[in-house]
């Protein structure tokens, strides 16, 4: 019975947890305006405002203007507006004990509030349940709704929720029997309300402070605190009030100022129908009396408690709480699931999201390898291109190279056929006087001994004598002869040398090579003719021919020297192939005479690039290595003595080279034959 | 006429007295030799040039025949008297260098008596 006593006791000191009057506000003005406006958001404030107004002084009233505004609000589908009228709706059935229909309003409003994110009326709403569990014993729900009202407020960083918050803790905890814990929250909230200036607010507070210094036996404080209470002068709040003070006295013993007090409590819990009240003012006085001995009073006083009990503890209502709880639970965990389905939507969200990112990173990655390796092939492209430039280069240089060390090569064989060229030119130059006397003196010495001979005629001396003088003057004639036949042909030698330094005084003239090289080709080989047929055998026998180059453009070269050199070169040729002719006549042809050699020239031109080939090729002896690197030294011959000066192709060397800025150049194969080929700038 | 060979080789008055020794017994032709250009400017100082014939080689040590005939015709720009230079063979250069001074023939060594006598009888 205690028990119950406790529980309404703390029912009933929620009654007032939030009500603040609003003094300043007259219901009448409310009212007024209510009239005026129309159907829409600002009518649904008005009569939320009326609500709250009239929750303490006409419960009835303010239910009635609270669910006027939960319906305009459904009807113009105004979200807050239902939220507002469903929290407050929800405060007065929680003050007249209506539990059922106030947790219903309560889920509806959290909802509602939660789904339009309604911050700081989320955390009213927790802070209501939180009331509501704690009127119902059922603390862990109350400390949860308690602990989610204060993660939200400190989410959002809400300030003037702190009042609200530490009573609301204050009066979990004092009904929790942890008096000091609740103590210190009410003191948290008396201090938040003088900060706040909300002096009007203290009355709830001040009930609290001394309600719970009461519990802790700490009369002085509970009675100083109750009191203060008092002088706020508010009638709805009086009854509990004087309960207190009167629970107060009979705990001191003070059983006639306790009677006082609880007869007071009585009267004006009846007057404002405050039924837990009654019911525990009227348990008191039974209590009261019963120590007093007045057993008749206390009959009284415990009947009437009987009643007023009967209505408060209705099974019904007890039952439709259960209901409701069962329906919040599951109403819990359908919020539960659907934040769970939520959850997991967003996490398929998410996943999806994070797939997508994941997919677009691989693609950006896929693009970047597929465009680095483009880069790369393109570099690679660059750099095989950039190395078989370098390999031409590489061969280019290397051809270059090889082309300047054969050239070096040529130059220094220029050089030293120059120099040589000179040294025997200077030679030959000084020869020339000695021989020039002995030629002369020698021609001299046979005139002279003829004209001896002729004076020996004159003198008459014996026949043998004078045969003996003619005989010796004929020895020394022929001495003399062939002293100078020696002299002259030292000086045909002398010449040919001397046509090395010779200057030349030929013009360059623009001649076409074609007719040039046919005409000593002719010349050459009639010349050979001609000198074969006055031997005592013939045995010249070649053959020749031309590939010469249609529209050769004519050259600027020295026609008498350049004809020298062809001359030279043919006569070569004709040389090198009737040398070979005698000696396959002699040695191969005797022995197999179906062996048949055709001595052959051919002689062509061609013009390349810039430059002009003559090419004259024989089917001659050919040459050694070793012949080939001399040939164009002076004096160097094949020739057996006699024949040849060993100067031709030196002359023709410095003509082409010197002369002309142009090259000759010999391949040969023993045996096989040899190619002379001539190249000449055309410019 | 007297004919003045000028040239370095000792030789030559030999030779030309030997070939021409008919000629000389004869009166034809009446050499007089210098051994060099100097000697033949020496030579000809009071000589009447136009009873001179000079034949003079071009390659000498000191003043060359070039050089000989290049101070003759300083003197004397128009002949006489007839100067033939005598030169190497081949030696295109002194050729057209002696010509340009005023030589009036040119002989190449070894020199052709036959043609030699030729162009002295036609000059005389």
């Amino acid at each position: 019975m205690k028990k119950y006593i406790c529980l309404f006791f703390l029912i009933f000191t929620t009654n007032v947890l939030f009500a603040q009057p609003f003094k300043d506000i007259s219901i009448d003005s409310l009212k007024n305006e209510l009239i005026k406006v129309k159907d829409d958001t600002s009518k649904i404030l008005i009569l939320d405002r009326l609500t709250t107004v009239l929750t303490a002084s006409n419960p009835t009233q303010a239910l009635r203007y609270g669910r006027e505004a939960w319906a305009l609000a459904s009807k113009i589908k105004y979200d807050k507006g239902k939220v507002l009228s469903a929290l407050s709706s929800g405060q007065i059935m929680l003050n007249t004990s209506d539990y059922s229909e106030a947790l219903n309003k309560l889920l509806e409003a959290k909802y509602l509030a939660e789904k339009s994110q309604m911050a700081k009326e989320i955390v009213n709403i927790n802070l209501k349940l939180a009331l509501l569990y704690t009127n119902r014993k059922q603390f862990k729900s109350a400390l949860e709704y308690l602990s989610k009202a204060k993660r939200v407020r400190d989410s959002l960083q809400i300030p003037d929720l702190d009042y609200s918050l530490n009573q609301t803790a204050g009066y979990v905890y004092k009904d929790m029997g942890e008096f000091q814990k609740a103590l210190g929250f009410f003191k948290n909230a008396y201090q938040n309300l003088i900060k706040k200036k909300a002096a009007h607010q203290l009355l709830t507070t001040s009930y609290y402070i001394g309600s719970t210094f009461s519990a802790l036996n700490q009369r002085d404080s509970a009675l100083a605190y109750l009191r203060k209470s008092l002088t706020f002068q508010a009638k709805f709040h009086e009854g509990r009030v004087y309960y207190g003070l009167a629970s107060v006295f009979k705990t001191s013993n003070q059983l006639d100022s306790a009677i006082f007090y609880a007869k007071k409590a009585l009267t004006r819990s009846n007057e404002n129908q405050f039924i837990p009240i009654t019911v525990f003012s009227a348990q008191l006085l039974s209590e009261l009396y019963e120590k007093k001995n007045d057993l008749k009073s206390a009959l009284y006083y415990t009947k009437i408690a009987t009643a007023e009990k009967d209505s408060l503890f209705n099974k019904e209502q007890v039952r439709q709480i259960e209901r409701l709880a069962y329906d919040e639970k599951e109403r819990e965990l359908m919020t539960q699931r659907r934040i769970e389905v939520h959850q997991a939507d967003l996490e398929d969200k998410i996943k999806i999201y994070g797939l997508s990112a994941l997919l677009l990173i691989v693609l950006l990655v896929l693009f970047f390898l597929y465009r680095n390796n483009k880069i790369k092939h393109k570099a690679n492209q660059l750099l095989h291109s950039q190395k078989e430039e370098i390999d031409i280069q590489r061969a280019k240089a290397e051809k270059t190279l090889q082309d300047l060390k054969a050239t070096q090569a040529q130059l220094i064989q220029s050089e030293k056929l120059a120099s040589l060229g000179e040294l025997t030119a200077g030679i030959a130059h000084e020869i020339q006087n000695p021989l020039n006397f002995v030629n002369n003196f020698s021609e001299l010495s046979i005139d002279l001994a003829q004209e001896l001979k002729e004076e020996i005629e004159k003198v008459s001396i014996p026949e043998k004598d004078k045969e003996f003088i003619d005989e010796i003057i004929s020895d020394l004639t022929q001495n003399q002869q062939k002293i100078n036949q020696h002299g002259k042909r030292a000086s045909s030698i002398v010449k040919g040398m001397l046509q090395h330094s010779r200057t030349s005084s030929g013009e360059k003239e623009l001649t076409d090579i074609n007719a040039l090289a046919d005409e000593y080709l002719r010349l050459s080989y009639h010349g050979l003719r001609a000198k074969d047929k006055s031997g005592s055998t013939s045995r010249f026998n070649a053959d020749f021919k031309t590939d010469f180059a249609e529209n050769l453009p004519k050259i600027a070269i020295i026609p008498q020297e350049i004809g020298r050199v062809l001359l030279n070169l043919f006569n070569n040729a004709f040389y090198a192939v009737n040398q070979r002719n005698i000696h396959t006549i002699e040695t191969l042809h005797a022995a197999s005479p179906q062996m048949q050699y055709h001595p052959m020239i051919s002689v062509s031109t061609e013009k390349i690039g810039n430059i002009i080939e003559i090419r004259i090729k024989d089917n001659g002896t050919g040459m050694s290595q070793a012949t080939q690197a001399k040939i164009f030294q002076p004096f160097f011959t094949t020739k057996p003595t006699g024949e040849g000066t060993g100067l031709g192709l030196s002359l023709s060397y410095d003509i082409i080279t010197k002369g002309h800025g142009g090259t000759l150049e010999v391949e040969s194969v023993e045996g096989e034959g040899t190619t002379f080929i001539i190249k000449l700038p055309y410019i | 006429m007297k004919i003045l060979v000028v040239d370095d080789e000792e030789d030559v008055r030999v030779l030309f007295q030997q070939r021409f020794r008919r000629e000389i017994r004869a009166g034809e032709f009446d050499f007089a030799f210098s051994g060099s250009g100097e000697e033949a400017l020496e030579y000809l100082k009071g000589q009447d040039l136009e009873a001179i014939l000079i034949l003079s080689d071009i390659n000498m040590p000191g003043m060359s025949g070039i050089e000989l005939l290049r101070q003759i015709r300083l003197k004397s720009p128009s002949s006489p008297p007839t100067i033939m230079m005598i030169t190497a063979y081949g030696d295109a250069q002194s050729h057209d260098q002696a010509m340009a001074l005023g030589a009036n023939d040119f002989l190449t060594k070894p020199l052709d008596f036959i043609e030699l006598k030729q162009k002295l009888q036609s000059s005389l």
